[in-house]
């Protein structure tokens, strides 16, 4: 998987426009999203993390979830939503903007288009399940996505994630090790 | 509304529904009686597999050439070139470069038949060679299965049916049901929650998802406890489910009314659902007919069964 990550983000152009946040803002946002990413990985979790923002203020917070809830489908994106919708009506998030460090899945990138988010900015992207260009563009037609913002933070966390896994492998299994590499979200 | 008589259509990769697409295959004649020097060389030197035709006979009777064969040579369209190639090719190998004649273009199947219907249309394009893939996927359900399909759909039908009265107007109306096939257990069972709780993503099939998750949480934690304060709580969640396997709904199966959506459809593969029935398409953002095929999209390294259910006419 680290292979992947690298390959796919170093093939990719990545046209950085600055529209509507300024980089300096846009880098800001994806910082607190890399330190929801790094609470996931203190927490034994796929490190991957997000942060939503509404007039340049988070209203949700999300990092990765799936072991500790047994749920395979808490990821950051989902997490974060939940965690708004307990304070605010499902429509607060057509003003949002979602800073989050690596693509989002099939799964988040739907749901991000049935939550109607105005915009994503990811960090790296996601070939395996990326939803937001790798496999599929679910974003087409629904919301404005930009990547590539902290890429190289993004990707180092998932490597040390990796390799502290593989290091923690009680018996090299081979086929465990393989599983892990590839389920990056 | 309740299922009576019930069919089936299971939802197939491409391979099984695709129409005919054809390749141009560089052929030639030879006599029969040199077939066998010639086929020899062909198949060392320019394999059927290597060429990915491997699902083409090499040699059939020529329509053209009186009392001849048409072998194919390989699928290159510069026939000239592929003309001299191989006339020195049996130069070297002894072979007397009349034994074949006519090098030319022909049309044939570029996809192996997947299933008969393919089989018999295609081959009349090139004879194939047919392997029945049908049984090999086993996407064949059992009697057995087409009852229990009905039973829980019909189950899932009423407490749809219950739900509308509770939350009227919900254009959302859903129920989904996951059920251990190896022990007939509902694991869950729950309506789309969407508008009860004002919240876009409280589909039924992830309602279900985080019904179980909860079941291994709690098992988890129950497990942990002293043993005399084992409950019959605690027995009975571990006659439901088994917590050690790696993910959560591997082998389950899932019915639901609705086809799911594209979020729900990838809750299930990061889920590891088994297999998957309903009953009506999802127009609009359907993920396995309607949209996409998340259960069979190639690069996903899980894929579902998928069968749609229909009303017998
Ligand atoms: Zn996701
Ligand atoms: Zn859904």
């Amino acid at each position: 998987m680290e292979d992947i990550i690298e390959k796919n983000n170093e093939n990719k152009n990545e046209s950085v426009n600055h529209q509507n946040e300024d980089k300096e803002t846009i880098e800001k946002f994806m910082r607190e999203a890399l330190i929801q990413a790094e609470e996931a990985y203190d927490a034994c979790e796929v490190p991957v993390g997000c942060v939503f923002v509404l007039d340049n203020e988070i209203i949700g917070k999300g990092r990765n979830r799936t072991n500790e809830t047994k749920n395979g489908t808490r990821h950051a994106e989902l997490e974060a939503i939940d965690m708004i919708l307990k304070n605010h009506s499902p429509e607060v998030l057509k003003k949002c903007t979602l800073y989050v460090t690596v693509e989002p899945c099939i799964m988040c990138a739907a749901a991000l288009r049935l939550m109607e988010i105005k915009k994503v900015y990811y960090g790296c992207s996601n070939e395996r399940f990326g939803g937001c260009g790798s496999i599929y563009h679910l974003h087409n037609e629904s919301y404005e996505i930009e990547s590539g913002y902290l890429k190289e933070e993004a990707i180092m966390i998932l490597r040390k994630f990796y390799i502290r896994e593989n290091k923690n492998a009680p018996v090299p299994k081979k086929k465990s090790n393989r599983i892990l590499k590839t389920e990056i979200m | 509304m309740s299922l009576k008589e019930i069919e089936y259509e299971p939802l197939l990769p491409i391979e099984f529904t695709r129409p005919l697409q054809t390749i141009d295959i560089c052929i030639a004649s030879v006599e029969p009686k040199k077939t066998n020097d010639i086929l020899k060389i062909l198949s060392s030197k320019l394999s059927m597999v290597d060429m990915n035709i491997g699902h083409l006979k090499r040699i059939k009777k020529s329509e053209k050439h009186e009392k001849l064969l048409d072998v194919i040579i390989n699928t290159s369209a510069d026939v000239s070139k592929t003309e001299k190639d191989i006339k020195e090719l049996f130069k070297n190998n002894n072979i007397n470069e009349d034994a074949i004649k006519d090098f030319r273009l022909c049309q044939a199947s570029k996809y192996p038949a997947y299933t008969k219907s393919q089989f018999n249309e295609w081959k009349n394009v090139w004879p194939m060679i047919f392997k029945d893939h049908d049984s090999q996927h086993n996407l064949k359900l059992s009697e057995e299965d087409l009852e229990k399909a009905k039973k829980w759909l019909n189950i899932a039908l009423e407490k749809a049916e219950k739900d509308k009265s509770e939350v009227p107007n919900n254009q959302f109306n859903n129920c989904t049901i996951i059920v251990d096939p190896s022990t007939s257990k509902v694991l869950a069972i729950e309506t789309d929650n969407r508008i009860k709780c004002n919240h876009p993503l409280k589909h039924s099939v992830m309602e279900c998802i985080k019904t179980i998750s909860e079941l291994h949480t709690k098992k988890d934690n129950l497990d942990s406890e002293n043993e005399n304060e084992q409950s019959n709580k605690r027995r009975k969640l571990n006659t439901e489910i088994d917590s050690s396997q790696p993910y959560l709904c591997t082998n389950y199966d899932l019915y639901t009314i609705k086809e799911p959506c594209i979020m729900c459809c990838m809750a299930l593969v990061h889920s590891r659902i088994g297999r998957v029935f309903y009953l009506k398409k999802n127009e609009n953002d359907g993920g396995l007919e309607s949209i996409h095929q998340i259960h069979i999209q190639p690069e996903l390294n899980h894929h579902f069964q998928v069968y749609k259910i229909k009303v017998k006419q």
